[in-house]
């Protein structure tokens, strides 16, 4: 399968003296997206992996968006990292190029998952989209 | 002092069309601000940790956007902790809330630690908004 080629664009405009643009290329072969339903009465702690589908090798692009009316944790590669996504929040990640692979916690981004912080009040959800790394 | 307003949007485009899960557009209130590049002078050794200052934000960032300018892998850690994987050069990761995290959890610190010694003099790019009040 040959590369898929989709354009990324992100801009952050508003008052004051920040205006970010930012616009990047990131070659594509496989996809995985959709959305993780959350339950009402989820359990404070549960985790949801998020589906890497046919996405094997490394993701070059992840979003996820909290739509779950409270506060996320997010995990990548098994590590509870510092983000902590308020309900209608997104974190989004983006790279051109695959990395070089080291040892330990410092390699390709595999797999991720969201962790609740509270128990679930009313049915709630999570977006996702992973794309995958680079042919060749 | 009011808070200000930004809007942040990414939109990707592409043989997948637009996929709706990837327009955005969120509307995030902030009062400080932090934005520029930082400095890695060539030859700094791999490993070595480098801040990304927030400023004036003093309590949370509630926009958070960095690039990888350099020309090496990077790790990241926003609040103390390990982000879990490499950032290629020119890879980008951004976090957008429209309403304040607070408690424990809220984002207040991040820092880059590069991967390897840096070959030539090179920059992280970098904004933060913050402190809506």
């Amino acid at each position: 399968m040959s590369n898929n080629i989709t354009k990324i664009t992100s801009k952050a405009r508003g008052q004051g003296s920040i205006s970010q643009f930012v616009e990047l290329i990131v070659p594509w072969t496989q996809e995985s997206g959709g959305v993780i339903p959350v339950p009402d009465g989820t359990s404070d702690g549960t985790e949801y992996s998020i589906p890497f589908g046919s996405v094997e090798a490394e993701a070059t692009f992840f979003f996820v968006k909290n739509s779950t009316g409270a506060s996320l944790a997010i995990r990548m590669n098994g590590v509870a990292t510092g983000w902590s996504v308020p309900n209608g929040a997104s974190l989004l990640y983006q790279a051109p190029s695959s990395v070089t692979l080291g040892e330990g916690m410092d390699t390709a981004l595999t797999q991720a998952s969201v962790v609740t912080n509270v128990l679930q009040d009313g049915d709630g959800s999570v977006e996702f989209l992973v794309l995958s790394a680079p042919e060749g | 002092m009011a808070n200000k307003q930004a809007t942040v949007k990414w939109t990707l485009r592409g043989d997948v069309g637009i996929h709706p899960a990837a327009a955005e557009i969120l509307a995030i209130d902030w009062a400080a601000e932090n934005a520029g590049e930082v400095d890695i002078a060539d030859q700094t050794a791999g490993s070595t940790v480098v801040t990304i200052p927030f400023g004036a934000i003093g309590t949370e960032a509630t926009c958070f956007w960095l690039k990888n300018t350099t020309n090496q892998d990077l790790t990241l850690k926003v609040s103390g902790a390990n982000n879990g994987f490499r950032m290629p050069p020119g890879s980008t990761i951004i976090y957008a809330t429209p309403v304040a995290a607070g408690g424990s959890t809220k984002l207040t610190a991040a820092t880059v630690t590069t991967t390897a010694t840096m070959d030539g003099a090179q920059v992280v790019t970098f904004g933060i908004l913050g402190d809506p009040v």
